[in-house]
C-alpha cells in the first residue's frame, strides 16, 4: 500500500467524472501518491518510536519532492494530535529513565540530541528529575558501574567510576561523594 | 498530555490496517504485559504482512505468557518459514534460540 488519499487528497486534484486525462493530471495524481506515500512514511516513523518534529523531518526530507513537502506533512500531523514535541519528549524521558538512572545534564543532552528544543528538554529534565534523590540515583547507578573494577588498581577503579557517573550526567559534587561511598565500604 | 498507547491508536486511526502500526501497537501491549492484546495486534499486522519474521517472533512470545504453547510453536515455525526464505540469518537464529528456550515438546 502506498498510502491513504485523506479528502483534501482529493480536492486538490479537482478531478470530475469525464474528465480528460492529459499530461498534467497525471502529474498532479503523481505528486499526490508521492505526498500520501511521504504521509505514511511519517506516520510509520512515529509508530516505531515518539520523535520531535526536527528528527521526523530529518527522516522525511531524502523521500520528499521539497522541503516544503515536509513542512506541510509535519504541520498536518500537528494538527491532528500526531506529531507533538512536548508529548514525545515526555515520552522518550520515561523510556530512559525506565533504563537506569541518569542526572539531569545527560536527560536534557539527550532530548536535545534527538533534536527536542533547549527550554523543552530542560523542562522535561526537570519534571522527571527535580524532585529525586540525585545520590540515591547515582548511589544505584554506581553499583553497576563499579562492577569489576575491584580488580583495578584503586586510582584506576576511581577515575573510571568517576567517569562512568559523570557520563550519566550526575552533578559533579554527587559524582564525588557517590564515588567515596562506594569504594570505600569494598 | 497522550502517552505512546494514545498515540498509537490515533495513528492506527489514520492507517486503519497498516501492518506497521499494528506491530508498533503490538509491542507497545507487550511491553505493558498485555499479552492478550499484543498477540491480537500482532496477528492483525500479520495478517495484512505475513513476512514479518519479528511478528511471528513478538507473537510467540505472547503467546507463551497466555501459555497457548501449541500457537506459540506454530508462531515459531511460520516465522522460521519466513526467515529462512528472506535468507534474515538473525531472525532465524533468534526465532532458533527462542524456540530452544522453550525446551522439547512434551
Amino acid at each position: 500500500m502506498i498510502g491513504r488519499i485523506r479528502r483534501q487528497d482529493v480536492e486538490s486534484l479537482q478531478l470530475a467524472v469525464h474528465d480528460e486525462l492529459d499530461a498534467s493530471m497525471l502529474d498532479a495524481i503523481a505528486a499526490c501518491a508521492r505526498r500520501v506515500a511521504l504521509r505514511l512514511r511519517a506516520i510509520r516513523s512515529l509508530s516505531r518510536a515518539a520523535a520531535s518534529r526536527q528528527r521526523l523531518a530529518t527522516r522525511l526530507a531524502p523521500h520528499a519532492d521539497n522541503f516544503e513537502q515536509v513542512t506541510t506533512i509535519l504541520d498536518e500531523l500537528e494538527q491532528d494530535g500526531l506529531l507533538d514535541d512536548a508529548a514525545a519528549a515526555d515520552q522518550i524521558a520515561q523510556e530512559v529513565l525506565r533504563r537506569g538512572p541518569i542526572g539531569t545534564y545527560k536527560l536534557t543532552a539527550m532530548l536535545r540530541s534527538r533534536g527536542f528544543a533547549g527550554d523543552l528538554s530542560r523542562s522535561v529534565a526537570a519534571k522527571y528529575l527535580d524532585d529525586r534523590d540525585e545520590l540515591a540515583d547515582a548511589m544505584e547507578a554506581a553499583q553497576k558501574a563499579a562492577r569489576g573494577l575491584d580488580r583495578l588498581p584503586p586510582e584506576t577503579a576511581r577515575r573510571r567510576l568517576i567517569g562512568r557517573l559523570a557520563r550519566k550526567g550526575f552533578s559533579a559534587s554527587v559524582v564525588r561523594e557517590t564515588v567515596e561511598r562506594t569504594l570505600s565500604r569494598d | 498530555m497522550a502517552d505512546r498507547l494514545e498515540q498509537l491508536h490515533r495513528l492506527l486511526a489514520t492507517e486503519p490496517g497498516d501492518a506497521f502500526c499494528l506491530y508498533a501497537m503490538g509491542m507497545e501491549y507487550a511491553r505493558r504485559g498485555e499479552h492478550e492484546a499484543a498477540a491480537a495486534h500482532l496477528e492483525q499486522s500479520l495478517m495484512t504482512e505475513p513476512d514479518q519474521p519479528y511478528a511471528h517472533f513478538h507473537r510467540a512470545q505472547s503467546l507463551i505468557h497466555l501459555q497457548r504453547t501449541d500457537d506459540a510453536h506454530a508462531a515459531v515455525e511460520a516465522g522460521l518459514d519466513v526467515a529462512t526464505t528472506q535468507g534474515d540469518d538473525k531472525a532465524a537464529s533468534e526465532l532458533a534460540e527462542l524456540r530452544a528456550s522453550w525446551g522439547p515438546r512434551g
